[in-house]
């Protein structure tokens, strides 16, 4: 059990040091308090004073043959052109030598061929090598723009058009952006690679600190001799070195918002900006989730470097990763469902997406919950690292990722942890995300058969090979009793039209988004046509083993070790409902799962699960063929009708026997889950199924 | 109070291999008594000594100490011992007071009870006059004495002492020997470690010579003598090493001394 009081004594020992450090200090103080302000200021006021000088000087410009355009020279030599025509004897050496900072170069007969509606060419001369270059020729740009204006006025005199053809459209632009909007879109751009940079940096040191020099130091060693155990210690050392990283990225956030804020506002002066409290926070607590992930970075490069020279060599690399959010900010990409989930991208998008006002609680939601994860898994590495025997004796045998099998039994069989269950889940979505999209145009069954093979069964299969699983025991691939095979039929038949009527009794209350239940129709109802019981059976052939082998399989016997049979179950059916990546199917589809995870815990065995999904699915699919076939659309049907009613009294029964059957299994060593089942690769003993 | 039965130590190798690092080791050490594990670098008595204090998990073999068994009650062992080796350090940026509160703490001892142990414990160290300066501000004798107060701030009945005095000079070694052999009579129990002949010689009761990982003979320096049939323990020493073929670099014992 942990012990908080060992975890506090460890923090605050930790604190002290740290606090005690300047360089720490330094980097999570002095960067945003002082130097932020400082030189952000300093620039913009410098800027601000040279851009006003430069919009105020006249600049001096040679007018060659001004004679040829006479309006044209009076407007140039009016006070408030901005400009001194200079007279030179060499313009073009004067221009060269920065005597003149422009040259402009008339044809003879210029303004009358121009009245005339010839077109006569006017040369332009700068050097681009200097400042002024860009200001002398936006004022002559603008000159000239009045200039064509008259031009143009005086041609129409000769056809006895009014002037007031030549006048532009009015045109009156607001903008409906909100002013924190505003100020929101321009931090977009810097503060979700500053907050991830600056986190990183902050917990550097003390990431350091807490493991490379103590090892170093032998210090490591006189705390792994007290009784506090590895993990309150990891414990204690972490929440110091992710404390660093949140203050320094929010000192840093809070620093830098302020300082551009105030920037902004002593550039463009007429521009009205705002900063809120409320939308800064949601940012950072956007970003909290990331810098977890990136602190606990720094500290399994504490854990793996011998020395404090190795271990800045290897942060180097690890520092760049951030990079990652700059170029998507830079490229402004669109969100979308599989950028939510890929680390670095969630966050920065997220983030930006909270700044600019236009961010939705589920993006939100999944961005957080997948950046967990990942932060989840990196923990579970640093964790592994630091129960490592070879923590204080990198010598013998150096610490290395590929050391973060169990300890002692590398050869050994065993069984997924929970880690790694999750990594495995994280991985298929990710493939789903990225690699299903590209499937549709191959059509349903294509696309159902390499998703669930390829997406789903060969990363578990991978995973399985590199981390060693006991098979039958991760993918309960033993024989089923009979008990079993017919309580999974008679449920996955009798839920058909239960998990029907509640799906009715939802879409009454909560109507499906129609986009999707299109996109779900444009894809399914030709097949169902022209193949009805083919498409019901390779479905739910498909979902049935692939999805069962995915789910029950590892990922509920991981969670099975660490976690009450029930809390295993649910955890597993939610994480079963989320992979469908359907808000509305949610709640029904985790119904389903709680069953599936059930039958499995009751049986000791995968297949019951599988018959069970898979009629459930070629059930559901069956009678939407029926229902396609008779031309019936469920939104012109009332919730039960009468040959409904009868389904689900049919239905209510066969689920009825089935739970009665499948109850009457007993799981071996009920409360304990399947950690405790033996590790020889025997079945479940015949007690498992009796009935 | 320690009592070791065939441990080892095995390592795997890159290439295949494995090394012993310490290969069955058996002895024994009870109240009161300093002893010691002799041998050159690489011999198996920082292995032995961590596997004792449950930095490492053994591979094969048993132990207890203090009475609790050394795989089953680890953070029991934890409770009973204090570990002190030449390499280990104290914290930079506390003083010695701080230092010894922090490692109190986290052995249970709290408030007055804590205050009063730590001010007996820099007192019996001589370490008063400095227990209010930045460790990193003191001289290496005196960092060493630090750790020896850390050791046994929390008053365990066994000291794990893993070469304490590498790298002393020979004033502040004879001050952290004579603060061993203190608390032996206190009634601790000393499992002291060296290369050197010399001091093996001079503190510890009894003895146990290693080479290779393992233990190639236990007993008083006097019996360890008459059983190789050597005038001293240097003699003693090389005739074992050499009866046992092992590849011990004598130079290092000489050098050392």
């Amino acid at each position: 059990m942990l012990r908080l009081s060992i975890v506090k004594t460890v923090f605050l020992k930790e604190l002290r040091e740290m606090l005690r450090d300047r360089r720490s200090l330094a980097v999570m103080f002095g960067v945003p308090l002082v130097l932020y302000p400082l030189l952000t200021i300093a620039l913009a006021t410098l800027g601000k004073a040279k851009v006003d000088n430069l919009k105020e000087t006249r600049y001096k410009i040679t007018l060659v043959n001004r004679a040829a355009a006479p309006e044209l020279t009076k407007r140039l030599l009016v006070d408030t052109s901005g400009l001194e025509v200079f007279e030179s004897g060499n313009p073009m050496r004067g221009l060269l030598a920065g005597e003149i900072d422009g040259l402009v170069q008339l044809p003879d007969d210029f303004e009358r061929d121009l009245i005339a509606g010839k077109n006569p060419a006017i040369v332009l001369r700068f050097d681009r090598s200097r400042t002024e270059a860009d200001f002398v020729e936006r004022k002559l740009n603008h000159i000239l723009a009045d200039y064509q204006e008259w031009v143009i006025a005086k041609r129409l005199e000769k056809y006895g058009a009014p002037v007031g053809v030549t006048r532009s459209i009015e045109r009156k632009t607001e903008d409906v952006a909100t002013a924190g909007q505003r100020m929101g879109n321009r931090l977009a751009q810097l503060l979700p690679l500053l907050v991830l940079v600056t986190g990183m940096l902050g917990a550097l040191f003390p990431a350091l600190a807490a493991t490379t020099t103590e090892r170093e130091l032998g210090t490591l060693e006189t705390l792994l001799v007290t009784p506090a155990g590895r993990t309150e210690l990891l414990l204690a050392k972490g929440l110091l070195v992710l404390l660093c990283g949140l203050v320094t990225a929010a000192l840093n956030m809070i620093s830098m918002s302020l300082v551009l804020w105030r920037t902004f506002s002593l550039v463009a002066p007429g521009e009205t900006l705002s900063l809120s409290v409320g939308t800064l926070a949601l940012t950072f607590l956007a970003a909290t989730p990331a810098l977890i992930f990136f602190t606990t970075l720094v500290l399994i490069v504490g854990l793996l470097a011998r020395t404090f020279r190795e271990a800045n060599s290897y942060a180097t690399p690890a520092m760049l990763l951030p990079l990652a959010s700059l170029a998507l900010s830079i490229a402004d990409v669109k969100t979308t469902p599989g950028l939510l989930i890929t680390p670095i991208a969630n966050t920065t998008l997220v983030m930006r997406d909270v700044l600019r006002g236009k961010w939705s609680g589920g993006a939100f939601a999944l961005a957080f919950a997948s950046s967990l994860v990942y932060a989840g898994l990196l923990l579970s590495i640093a964790a592994r690292l630091f129960s490592n025997e070879q923590l204080v004796n990198p010598g013998w045998e150096p610490l290395s990722l590929k050391g973060l099998g169990r300890r002692g039994d590398r050869r050994q069989a065993r069984l997924p942890a929970v880690d790694e269950a999750i990594a495995l889940f994280a991985l298929c979505m990710l493939l789903m995300f990225y690699v299903q999209p590209s499937l549709l145009k191959w059509g349903l069954y294509v696309m159902l058969a390499v998703s669930q093979i390829a997406l789903f069964f060969a990363p578990a299969v991978l995973f399985a090979l590199l981390g060693k699983w006991k098979w039958r025991e991760t993918f309960k691939l033993y024989a089923p009793s009979a008990a079993a095979i017919v309580g999974g039929s008679l449920l996955g038949l009798g839920l058909v039209p239960v998990v029907g009527l509640l799906s009715g009794v939802q879409r009454h209350f909560w109507p499906a988004d129609s986009e999707t239940e299109k996109f779900m129709n444009d894809l399914l109802v030709p097949l169902l046509q022209t193949h009805p019981v083919f498409t019901a059976l390779f479905i739910g052939a498909f979902a049935g083993i692939f999805e069962e082998l995915l789910f029950r399989g590892p990922i509920q016997t991981a969670l099975m070790r660490r976690n009450r049979p029930w809390a295993a179950i649910v955890i597993t059916a939610a994480i079963f409902a989320a992979a469908h990546l359907d808000l509305h199917g949610f709640a029904l589809r985790a119904l389903l799962g709680i069953v599936l995870g059930w039958i499995v815990w009751r049986s000791g065995s995968i297949f019951p699960a599988m018959l069970l999904h898979g009629l459930y699915d070629a059930g559901t699919v069956g009678l939407a063929a029926w229902e396609v076939h008779h031309q019936t659309s469920e939104a012109a049907q009332p919730i039960l009708d009468g040959a409904g009613a009868v389904r689900l009294i049919i239905g209510l029964l066969l689920c009825f026997a089935g739970f009665w059957l499948i109850n009457r299994l007993r799981p071996r060593e009920p409360g304990r889950g399947f950690e405790v089942i033996p590790s020889s690769s025997e079945p479940p003993a015949a007690s498992v199924h009796r009935v | 109070m320690v009592d070791v039965r065939g441990l080892s130590k095995i390592y795997e190798e890159p290439s295949g291999g494995v090394i012993a690092a310490a290969d069955d080791v058996s002895l024994s050490c009870k109240a009161g008594e300093i002893f010691g594990l002799l041998g050159p670098n690489g011999a198996g008595k920082t292995t032995t000594l961590r596997c004792l204090a449950t930095i490492l998990t053994p591979t094969r073999g048993s132990a207890t100490v203090a009475g609790y068994d050394l795989l089953k009650q680890p953070e029991m062992i934890r409770r009973s011992i204090g570990f002190l080796s030449g390499t280990t350090g104290v914290y930079a940026r506390l003083t010695p007071r701080e230092t010894l509160r922090f490692f109190g703490a986290m052995y249970g001892w709290a408030g007055d009870q804590l205050e009063r142990r730590v001010e007996e414990v820099l007192a019996m160290f001589d370490v008063t006059s400095y227990a209010d300066r930045p460790n990193d501000r003191l001289s290496t004798g005196m960092k060493q004495r630090v750790g020896l107060a850390r050791a046994v701030v929390h008053d365990p009945p066994v000291l794990i002492l893993d070469e304490p005095t590498t790298g002393l000079d020979p004033v502040v070694s004879r001050t952290v020997e004579q603060a061993v052999r203190a608390l032996a009579d206190a009634g601790k129990c000393v499992v002291f470690s060296t290369h050197m002949l010399w001091q093996a010689e001079e503190i510890c009761d009894r003895l146990a010579v290693m080479a290779g990982g393992k233990v190639l003979g236990i007993g008083t320096a006097a019996e360890l003598c008459e059983r190789c049939g050597a005038k001293d323990l240097r003699e003693a020493f090389f005739k074992m090493i050499e009866a046992a073929h092992l590849t011990a670099d004598p130079r290092e014992m000489v050098a050392d001394e």
